[in-house]
């Protein structure tokens, strides 16, 4: 018995030193948190990689991120090539975030994301983000105020997700929208802010192009479209006395789309919503405790309705289908019918109604 | 000479970890390309074909009345003929152990050991799949009812994948934009494999007809966890995005975020290695059966030594996972003619048996 157990520790010993080549020490190697591509001329990309250092070489160097930079085709061999400039093995393990500049993102995103989906090692919870300017000029700069800047941009996205400001959209959303027929892909916008960064909106997508986007203020009525909202606030501001301004917090929503064919044979979508939220801040003129509440509400609804119908008007206009009303389209259809049919026509040409019902839950601390 | 039974309900799991093993990571890509569309309704018509074909393997305990298929293919068959159906049936045994193994150790040196030679990794599995098997049968059902156990620990993560299907992306259409069919239906035969191996434990199990219910169990848990990981890829990616995923599955999981640790999706693939070793042993054992009802006078234990040994250095023939995968495409076959050639083949020695006392 003895013989036997010391046997196999001798082999193990004697396998354990080969399997020196897979050493990972966390000192010499850089895990890239943060890319950035940039459209140079020629067709070439200029890709920002931002690594962090470790807080002994930070103060050696009164910096808090190491910023390798280059022109290249494609993003291995620009990781190649800055490997050659920086004293760690650079990986992709432990990237958070991809920002690609509107340029680039107008020609198409596809080739350039062959290796997001190759690499074993590049995990799909990736933040994707398309930025106004130029990535290099958000990644080199110093927000004062702000924590460094590769955690900053990681960390003020992961805050909206979880907020539900903004629809959480990571590599998975992307790719998995991008391969589907019946919805395009959609992403967030960030840009720099005088000294600060900000949510810009959502960048719509035709497949993998970029050709549009919502500002900040449309990303609400959007987002209560795309998916059911667990949280979240938002403000109306009119000129209406009912409704100087309002503020509601604590959203909860629910969408649903219904496909019907009318008398001309033609698809007609209805996106029905119920909204309820609690009030935060009210300035008008009504009294929110007595039956003015439900005149509130009526006000609401149709306020929202008519918002949200602008914007489809607006994804319409500009054929992209990013609330997936293809994929419901698609559940009426025979496959046949379905290849048949050049669904971006008919989504441009379609009748989409939508008819929303807010309810308010309760008007806070304040009696009136 | 009381022996100790394998219990019913071991063998029901006996049957499902040797049948379940790399191939659930591969399998959604697979249906996604060759049936298409909402191709998992695929797996329950191969499920009853399956079924079918345990249905012969039952017949065959049946007529034989329990005994061991080696003592009713001597009775019934001339040696010279055995001779060379044994050695072709043992030496494929052996190399489909050897193969899950290797395909097992080609990805993870893939998505976990880069530079590390993958024979290296091999070798350390052969080691414990020799051990365990040594253990003998009896230990290893015992030791595959805690190997489940924690594999089926990770079957709660499903409601998390589940939040995040949309039945919509599943689209109404059934096998469309699916090709290569006929690849297909052998590929997903081969994801049922491992129900032959039943054939092997007939001297084992208790006596009665009781327990051949639970080969039909051990399958139809088979059919659930690939349905349940089938159907969850579809939804959570589509059926076009899944043709491009190298592994469905790992993805998914690399999509699970704890407080405590970002992605575990490796970690979650190593504790595949239980079932692993599991299956490999399982092929190595009937192997070895095989050859010590050739050879009597060669004991268990070396013949698993040189048929581990033999087959370890044949491994070094395949070097990438694609030559691989080609390898287990002609195994399909060796294991589809055990299937249904080896019951038959009993079958026929019974027949002829009968046929012999008639005339004595």
């Amino acid at each position: 018995m003895l013989r036997k157990t010391g046997l196999l520790s001798a082999v193990c010993l004697l396998l354990l030193t080969s399997c020196s080549q897979d050493q990972h020490i966390l000192e010499r190697i850089g895990y890239i948190r943060t890319a950035g591509y940039d459209l140079q001329e020629g067709g070439k990309l200029k890709i920002t990689l931002s690594v962090p250092l470790i807080i002994n070489e930070a103060s050696q160097t009164f910096q808090t991120d190491e910023i390798l930079t280059t022109v290249a085709t494609s993003s291995k061999e620009a990781r190649i090539k800055l490997s050659r400039k920086t004293s760690r093995n650079l990986v992709s393990g432990q990237l958070r975030t991809i920002l690609f500049n509107t340029d680039l993102a107008k020609q198409g995103l596809h080739k350039h994301m062959d290796t997001l989906l190759r690499d074993p090692s590049i995990s799909k919870l990736t933040e994707l983000v398309i930025v106004d300017g130029s990535a290099h000029e958000i990644m080199t700069s110093k927000y004062s105020g702000h924590p460094r800047t590769a955690q900053y941009i990681d960390r003020l996205l992961k805050k909206e997700f979880n907020m539900e400001t903004t629809p959480r959209i990571l590599l998975h959303e992307f790719f998995r929208d991008y391969y589907d027929d019946g919805k395009d892909p959609i992403a967030t916008m960030l840009r720099k802010s005088g000294n600060d960064l900000e949510l810009n909106g959502i960048a719509l997508f035709r497949n993998d192009k970029y050709i549009t986007k919502l500002p900040p203020e449309d990303i609400f009525y959007f987002s209560i479209m795309y998916q059911n909202q667990g949280r979240g606030e938002f403000t109306v501001v009119t000129e209406r006395p009912e409704m100087k301004s309002i503020t509601f917090t604590a959203i909860n929503s629910r969408k649903k789309i219904k496909i019907k064919k009318n008398q001309n044979g033609k698809y007609v979508a209805n996106i029905g919503l119920k909204i309820e939220g609690g009030v935060l801040e009210y300035i008008g003129n009504l009294d929110l405790s007595t039956s003015d509440k439900n005149k509130l509400e009526g006000i609401m609804s149709e306020y929202i309705s008519q918002q949200a119908k602008r914007i489809v008007g607006k994804l319409q206009h500009n054929r992209t289908d990013s609330l997936g009303i293809g994929q419901h389209v698609r559940n009426k259809m025979s496959y046949k019918a379905w290849k048949d049919t050049d669904w971006e026509d008919i989504y441009a040409n379609m009748d989409i109604q939508v008819h929303a019902k807010f309810m308010i839950k309760n008007f806070g601390n304040f009696y009136d | 000479m009381s022996q100790e039974k394998l219990n019913r309900f071991f063998i029901a799991l006996m049957i499902h970890s040797t049948q379940t093993g790399v191939v659930i990571f591969t399998l959604p890509r697979i249906i996604a390309t060759h049936f298409g569309a909402n191709g998992w309704v695929a797996l329950i018509i191969m499920f009853f074909l399956v079924s079918l074909n345990i249905m012969l393997i039952n017949s065959v305990y049946r007529l034989g009345k329990g005994q061991s298929v080696f003592a009713i293919l001597k009775s019934g068959l001339p040696r010279f003929l055995l001779i060379p159906i044994y050695l072709v049936l043992g030496s494929g045994l052996a190399m489909v152990g050897c193969l899950v193994v290797k395909q097992y150790v080609l990805i993870y040196q893939m998505l976990i050991f880069p530079q590390t030679p993958d024979m290296l990794l091999k070798l350390v599995i052969d080691i414990l799949v020799f051990i365990f098997v040594t253990k003998g049968i009896y230990t290893m059902s015992k030791a595959n009812f805690f190997f489940l156990f924690l594999l089926f620990l990770m079957i709660p993560f499903s409601i998390v994948f589940i939040q995040n299907m949309d039945l919509s992306r599943m689209t109404p259409f059934l096998f469309q934009e699916g090709n290569d069919l006929g690849k297909g239906i052998i590929s997903m035969y081969g994801a049922f494999m491992g129900y032959e191996l039943s054939i092997f434990l007939f001297p084992y199990a208790e006596k009665g007809k009781k327990w051949l219910k639970y080969i039909h169990l051990g399958n139809g848990l088979t059919l659930f966890i690939y349905l349940l990981v089938t159907i969850l890829c579809f939804g959570f990616f589509n059926y076009k995005e899944l043709v491009h995923l190298s592994f469905p599955l790992l993805d998914m999981f690399g999509y699970l975020r704890f407080p405590f640790v970002e992605r575990i999706q490796n970690f979650l693939y190593s504790f595949f290695l239980l079932s692993i070793i599991f299956t490999s042993g399982m092929y190595y054992w009937c192997s070895q059966s095989v050859f010590t009802a050739m050879i009597p006078k060669l004991h268990w234990k070396w013949a698993l030594f040189f048929l581990i040994g033999i087959t370890y250095f044949i491994a070094y023939i395949p070097k990438s996972l694609i030559i691989v995968e080609k390898w287990f495409g002609f195994l399909s076959y060796f294991q589809l003619g055990v299937a249904i050639g080896l019951p038959l083949l009993a079958l026929l020695a019974l027949l002829l048996k009968k046929g012999r006392q008639a005339h004595a």
